[in-house]
């Protein structure tokens, strides 16, 4: 269950970054050629999600270089949002104590404390991360449509 | 995969990336697949190669060149 755990974050991180990817590329095929280079340094030059896994701090500073309030935006989606962004967390939580070997803070952390890594845990987080990703694409979709000024993809 | 999903350049090649009013030589550090608009292929590159603390960036593969020497 664990390896299933740490694969699910994995998936996620690669979502949020095609994601992005596609975000910028978006943007940066509709401007100028002479402006490419400064909007590739700035959506992509040192962004977290390639080296950090997709927590909501690292989603929220990458996706916040396109427009501020990212997180705001996906919480006004639906009163369900702000719950999947924590098992979001609880699930990185997790991965990093696998990753790490090290279970100690799990159950003393708010976040995670009464967390298990059970089946049950992993449905819960998926079935999350899914509508989390489409509510994530939503947003973007809009941010990008009001930036070049027509349906971006 | 069939060959129209493949990449031009792969990883650690060498291209050359046309900023302001010059060529830059970068080299492919990771393959990104087509996530771009319209399923344009993306790359993350290094640029430029021999400095000491490179920039690395993504950017559409179609925005680089070959080099004219082998990597």
């Amino acid at each position: 269950m664990r390896s299933r755990l740490v694969q699910l974050a994995s998936q996620f991180q690669r979502y949020c970054r095609d994601l992005h990817g596609l975000s910028a590329d978006a943007v940066v095929s509709t401007a100028q050629p002479t402006y490419r280079y400064a909007l590739r340094v700035a959506f992509t030059l040192g962004r977290r999600l390639d080296r950090q896994n997709a927590n909501t701090a690292t989603i929220g500073d990458d996706f916040g270089r396109f427009a501020p309030g990212f997180w705001s935006a996906v919480d006004a989606l639906g009163p369900s949002f702000a719950a999947r962004r924590r098992k979001l967390d609880q699930l990185n939580a997790w991965r990093n104590a696998i990753a790490h070997q090290d279970f100690t803070r799990l159950g003393a952390d708010p976040l995670t404390a009464g967390t298990r890594a059970d089946l049950p845990t992993f449905r819960s987080w998926r079935s999350a991360l899914d509508q989390l990703a489409g509510g994530m694409d939503r947003v973007m979709y809009r941010v990008i449509a009001a930036t070049i000024g027509r349906a971006p993809w | 995969m069939n060959m129209a999903d493949e990449h031009i350049f792969h990883e650690g090649d060498h291209a050359l990336y046309h900023v302001g009013d010059e060529d830059i030589e970068v080299e492919v550090i990771e393959e990104r697949g087509p996530i771009g608009v319209n399923g344009r292929r993306l790359v993350r590159v290094r640029l430029p190669v021999a400095a000491a603390d490179p920039i690395e960036l993504e950017l559409a593969e179609a925005e680089l060149r070959p080099t004219t020497h082998a990597a």
